[in-house]
């Protein structure tokens, strides 16, 4: 009973979940990237990736290829998806962003991987992370901070913010506010695919926190009924918004989770993997059904700007994936190590970049915010006579024609 | 500086690269570009900077710089105190690193870094207070070498000359425009008046000398007299109190804003009371022999003392006080200092009321503002005062009536050590259903605290003092203390407040029952 003198129950709670912390923090560190074997021969890198993780169909080589110009690319847009979310974060922190805003920083590979392996006419549908997926569809950066803001430059006139960014033309459907609920819409995007027969991809992309939810499965069981060529894309980034992937998925292996569906994990912040993994999973795809790619990834900011992000991981673990596995350093040292470009190339490139987010940013700040009368337009307006039946059939409404 | 910045960065952007002008590098700004006031419009008078020769100014010999500003770490945040530096002048920092705990309106928080850079100068010293969102506080260059620039770099306030004078011309302007014309008219009307003119002025009390005329021969019109009440412009009688700031203001000669001093009395006009003005003048030499020091009141005082107000005024207070014997609780310390436990009388105090409460329902209660009733509160929650430099803070024992006394102890000292460091969580002092507010340690004998809302009851606890008693015919001594309960008339009445102090008497007196 004396022994009572001993931890507050809070400590001691704490503790339990330090203990969980480092164990996630170690098996996060355990996988970091592979920057040993690689060979280069004029402009052309091979290197090899982290091995994937399969579930029922045969792992794609781990052995990749990449030019020099294709490695510039994605380092370019790698580090002007990073800058630019960094820039995000302090135009919030000025309240010049108010509301809602979900950083990608840390997960960058992940879509530039996806574009560099797929096409514009797959389509491409995401959760309100979606900053970095809509300038990776061919949105500039400026209409992304111009929305962010709210100004008529904006991708959606001002009138979407920061989780409705959407680019039909490039058949990137959003940009979704509701946890889990772009994925049904995905499979049927997939249907479309197919029903057209345009011999495209569809892309759902989904996070960790909202791999359990229900609708998921029953998009997983309808597109494996009917073939559909889906790849379901669950980015794992290991906390959903506070929750720990093991605290809150009794099976935190997504990429098994489709059950008959094959599945794939793969490093997500290595943009060469995520390439590769992307262009099997799409002959897979078109070929014979869908299929679930798991990214390994990370974000290093809180789950939205009113989130620290600090209060269930530490700080040390967020520092660690930034020394050991950040994307954009990852593709910078296989530039400069391996002699493909002098390092001014490089900082020219990333001066650039920093102009490039200066200029949208001056211009968004200069842009107008929209006009009162955008109030009535972009939204159904005309009831078109529609009847809308009440409990019953006996009760039927006609709305104005 | 600020508005210099934005001058040169649109020389920039629309140059479309780094000028160099005329052989000395300007500061540039990267996303602190973005960290301005966002109070200012993109329209916001673009050709004043635009044309002026503002942006051919420079700085010499200074690299380009990040400038990092106040950040808003919540969303109602407007300004706040920078409260500690992580980083040091010439120290590397990377995206991620903690630069800075700042206090925003709600708690302290931690500023992370998000661009690469070694700190080039700390803008603002530790502790600074009401820094305004976007206010610049450190600046970043990209390389070490460039560091050594910055050593005696003056931050905005002094350093900008161009800035001030270009704003303080205006402002000079603005207020010298409206001074010139009270004192031009003073004296010079025509006494010729209309009846409407004067019975208007008769009515209002402004004297004739302080309106402008705007008739023919300097003849006042009932216009005049009209626009010189929506002015506010108001009789000197008004001016009067108090006398010495004001005219020690006209005599002496002010080098900072030449036009406030002849403009005090009609520059009364747009503020409303003269008062106010002496009151706004307190950067003022203090007339001499008037020694004093005004200590800034914190954040936290100044909500305790809002609420603290608040509480008096609207919850009727009532008072009941009882003498608790301490014999036995002494008994029970010395007991378990045998064992290596150590526990103070308060933790004793604490003990006995959760005990109390659990017993008498009606006194763990809190008064519902919107239903307008008392409410129970959910479980034996009992808040303790603890003195901290910044203020009083109350941390919260949870569900105190089962816990163990050495527990109770042990929670009690660290969250006070808690408190003092400033470390508390929200949840750990939010809530709550009793207080308790010990000064025994301090001499106090008997004192009434003031409730904290929502709860019903704060208990002021006394220190101890030997008391003689007849004990089977023969003299002897005790040690009481007295405690008086404040409690909120609407939820306790005598009933309940003496059921609860019966029951908290014999819980103290019956210690060992207490503990475990």
């Amino acid at each position: 009973m004396l022994a009572a003198v001993s931890s507050h129950a809070a400590g001691a709670a704490r503790q339990a979940l330090g203990g969980s912390l480092t164990l996630a923090a170690a098996g996060l560190q355990r996988r970091g990237l592979a920057a040993s074997a690689v060979t280069v021969e004029g402009d052309t890198l091979t290197v090899e990736v982290n091995p994937y993780k399969v579930h029922r169909i045969e792992a794609p080589p781990t052995t990749v290829t990449a030019t020099k110009d294709e490695l510039m690319s994605y380092f370019k847009q790698l580090y002007r998806l990073r800058r630019m979310e960094i820039s995000a974060d302090m135009l919030y922190k000025a309240k010049a962003i108010r509301g809602f805003c979900h950083l990608y920083d840390g997960q960058e590979a992940v879509i530039v991987g996806l574009e560099a392996a797929l096409e514009k006419s797959d389509s491409i549908i995401t959760s309100y992370r979606n900053h970095a997926t809509h300038v990776a569809r061919g949105g500039t950066v400026a209409e992304v901070i111009g929305e962010l803001m709210g100004r008529t430059t904006g991708a959606s006139k001002g009138k979407g913010g920061s989780m409705h960014m959407y680019r039909r033309e490039a058949n990137f459907f959003g940009g979704q506010g509701i946890v889990g609920a772009q994925v049904p819409l995905g499979a049927g995007l997939a249907l479309a695919h197919q029903y057209s027969d345009t011999g495209g991809v569809a892309v759902a992309m989904y996070g960790d926190g909202a791999a359990n939810q229900g609708q998921i499965f029953e998009s997983f069981n309808m597109a494996a009924l009917w073939d559909l060529p889906c790849i379901f894309v669950c980015e794992n980034n290991h906390y959903g918004m506070g929750t720990a992937e093991w605290r809150a998925a009794k099976s935190p292996a997504f990429y098994t989770r489709g059950d008959y569906m094959p599945g794939m994990k793969v490093d997500g912040m290595d943009v060469l993997a995520v390439r590769q993994a992307f262009a099997y999973a799409k002959k897979y795809a078109v070929a014979n059904g869908p299929i679930v790619l798991e990214m390994d990834t990370y974000r290093y900011h809180g789950h939205s700007m009113s989130d620290p992000g600090s209060t269930y991981r530490t700080r040390d673990e967020i520092s660690s994936i930034r020394q050991q596995r950040d994307p954009v350093e990852h593709v910078r040292k296989l530039l400069l190590d391996n002699g493909l470009v002098e390092a001014s190339v490089i900082k020219g490139i990333e001066k650039d970049t920093k102009k490039e987010i200066d200029a949208a940013i001056e211009a968004s700040k200069a842009a107008p915010f929209p006009d009162m009368k955008e109030l009535w337009t972009n939204i159904y307006a005309a009831p078109l006579g529609m009847q809308l039946r009440g409990i019953d059939s006996t009760h039927v409404e006609t709305l104005a024609a | 500086m600020r508005r210099s910045l934005q001058a040169l960065r649109r020389r920039w952007i629309a140059a479309g690269e780094f000028s160099q002008l005329g052989g000395c590098r300007s500061l540039q700004t990267f996303a602190g570009t973005a960290l301005l006031r966002p109070t200012e419009a993109a329209s916001h008078r673009p050709a004043f900077w635009a044309g002026s020769s503002l942006a051919a100014r420079c700085y010499s010999s200074l690299p380009p710089t990040t400038e990092l500003c106040m950040p808003a770490l919540s969303p109602t945040m407007s300004s706040g105190n920078l409260v500690a530096w992580h980083v040091k002048e010439g120290q590397l920092v990377a995206p991620g690193d903690v630069i800075a705990d700042v206090e925003t309106d709600k708690a302290t928080l931690s500023w992370e870094n998000q661009d690469d850079g070694y700190v080039a100068k700390l803008l603002v010293p530790e502790g600074a207070k009401d820094l305004a969102v976007g206010s610049p506080v450190a600046l970043l260059v990209e390389e070490e070498d460039q560091v050594a620039a910055f050593k005696d770099y003056v931050p905005t306030a002094g350093g900008a000359p161009a800035a001030v004078p270009a704003a303080e011309p205006e402002a000079a302007a603005a207020a010298g425009a409206g001074a010139d014309e009270p004192a031009a008219a003073a004296g010079q009307h025509n006494s010729r008046m209309g009846p409407a003119a004067r019975s208007l002025l008769a009515e209002s009390g402004i004297p004739a000398g302080l309106v402008t005329p705007t008739g023919p021969r300097s003849i006042i019109t009932k216009g005049d007299v009209l626009a010189a009440i929506a002015a506010g412009v108001k009789a000197p009688a008004a001016a009067a109190p108090p006398p010495p700031p004001p005219q020690q203001q006209q005599k002496q000669p002010e080098a900072a804003a030449p036009s406030r001093p002849a403009a005090s009395p009609p520059a009364a006009a747009p503020q409303p009371a003269a008062a106010k003005q002496a009151a706004a003048a307190p950067p003022q030499p203090a007339p001499a022999g008037a020694g004093y020091t005004d200590i800034p009141n914190s954040q936290i005082r100044k909500i305790i003392a809002q609420r603290l107000l608040e509480s008096k005024q609207t919850i009727p207070h009532l008072y009941v006080s009882a003498d608790v014997d301490l014999d036995g609780v002494s008994a029970l310390r010395a007991a378990l200092k045998q064992q290596g436990v150590k526990v103070s009388v308060n933790d004793c105090v604490i003990k006995a009321a959760a005990l109390a409460l659990a017993e008498v329902p009606a006194a763990n209660a809190l008064w519902d503002a919107a239903a307008e009733a008392p409410k129970a509160a959910g479980g034996v929650d009992i808040a303790v005062a603890v003195a901290t430099d910044t203020g009083l803070i109350t941390p919260i024992i949870r569900g105190a009536d089962a816990k163990p006394l050495p527990q109770i102890a042990a929670e009690v000292r660290e969250l006070a050590g808690r408190a003092r460091a400033g470390r508390l969580r929200p949840e750990e002092f939010q809530g709550g259903s009793f207080s308790i507010s010990n000064l025994g340690m301090f001499g106090v004998d008997e004192f009434s605290a003031i409730i904290n809302p929502p709860q019903a009851c704060i208990m002021a606890v006394g220190g101890s003092r030997q008391v003689a008693y007849m004990k089977e015919g023969l003299p002897a001594s005790k040690a009481q203390m007295t405690v008086t309960l404040s409690a909120d008339n609407r939820v306790y009445d005598g009933e309940v407040a003496s059921a609860f102090l019966s029951a908290f008497s014999r819980h103290m007196g019956n210690p060992f029952r207490m503990y475990g």
